[in-house]
């Protein structure tokens, strides 16, 4: 379980919140060309929400677990993780 | 008087007095063979009585651990459908991923391009769940990839350190 957690939190940590502090903000012109052109926005949006969902779901299952059940304890801060915030501002495709 | 010193008295009782004295009276009616069998039967019966709280233990303990079995199946089972959900995530197979809409779409599978956004190698996430769902002892594959993983993030770390000297990518 608490290997299991340093995963996810490695995850939200490092990769996901990263994604969407930068995207799209701090893209390079011609990724942020490829950006618009994909139309990545509704695809990050969902993964968002889907992902978010999922972190809710196993941070009240993390909660609500029988500490008595874990070989050892979890650790305060085994019990939540950095959820990826909304894309920062919705980029006009004529750019 | 506790509970633990009454069982020993009560053992101590049943399997050693009781069956002293019962050896000891046997010796004194030897004579009549009917009395002697009955206290030979008392010493059997009275041994006998006293080992019941110990085997009514071992039936309870044994019971406990099978129950405690159950549980650890069950929650096993829970986490394994948790980790299933997380690497439906962090996989790097699946086109509605992260990594998918990151390294395939917006870098369009440019690793130059994916370096520059300062992240680490995705992949890593993706191997360490890859054949954890279906091991037992997830924990011991786990930190031993997790390891890797750490070399990623160090990896990545640097990278990030590396944006305050290089603004705007």
């Amino acid at each position: 379980m608490a290997e299991f957690n340093t995963l996810v939190g490695f995850f939200c940590r490092y990769f996901s919140s990263p994604v969407y502090e930068k995207v799209p903000l701090k893209l390079s012109p011609e990724m942020l060309q490829v950006y618009n052109y994909q139309r990545l926005e509704p695809e990050l949006i969902q993964f968002r929400e889907r992902f978010d969902r999922f972190l809710g779901d196993y941070m009240d299952f993390l909660n609500d677990l029988d500490p008595n059940l874990l070989s050892a304890p979890l650790g305060t801060f085994a019990y939540y993780f950095d959820r990826p915030k909304p894309l920062a501002v919705k980029v006009d495709p004529a750019i | 008087m506790s509970k633990e010193s009454k069982r020993s008295v009560f053992e101590w009782c049943t399997q050693v007095i009781i069956p002293i004295l019962a050896t000891i009276a046997i010796f004194f009616q030897l004579q009549q063979r009917t009395v002697a069998l009955s206290l030979v039967a008392l010493a059997v019966v009275s041994v006998l009585i006293g080992g019941v709280p110990q085997v009514l233990g071992i039936l309870r303990r044994r019971r406990l651990r099978k129950k405690e079995e159950s549980v650890a199946a069950t929650s096993l089972d829970s986490l394994k459908k948790w980790i299933h959900r997380f690497h439906q995530f962090a996989n790097t197979d699946n086109n509605n991923t992260l990594y998918s809409i990151i390294f395939s779409k917006l870098c369009q599978s440019n690793q130059a391009d994916f370096d520059r956004l300062l992240l680490p190698p995705l992949q890593l996430f993706g191997r360490v769940l890859g054949s954890a769902g279906e091991t037992q002892r997830f924990g011991d594959v786990t930190h031993r990839r997790l390891q890797r993983v750490g070399g990623g993030v160090q990896y990545s770390c640097r990278l990030f350190l590396s944006l305050f000297f290089v603004p705007g990518l």
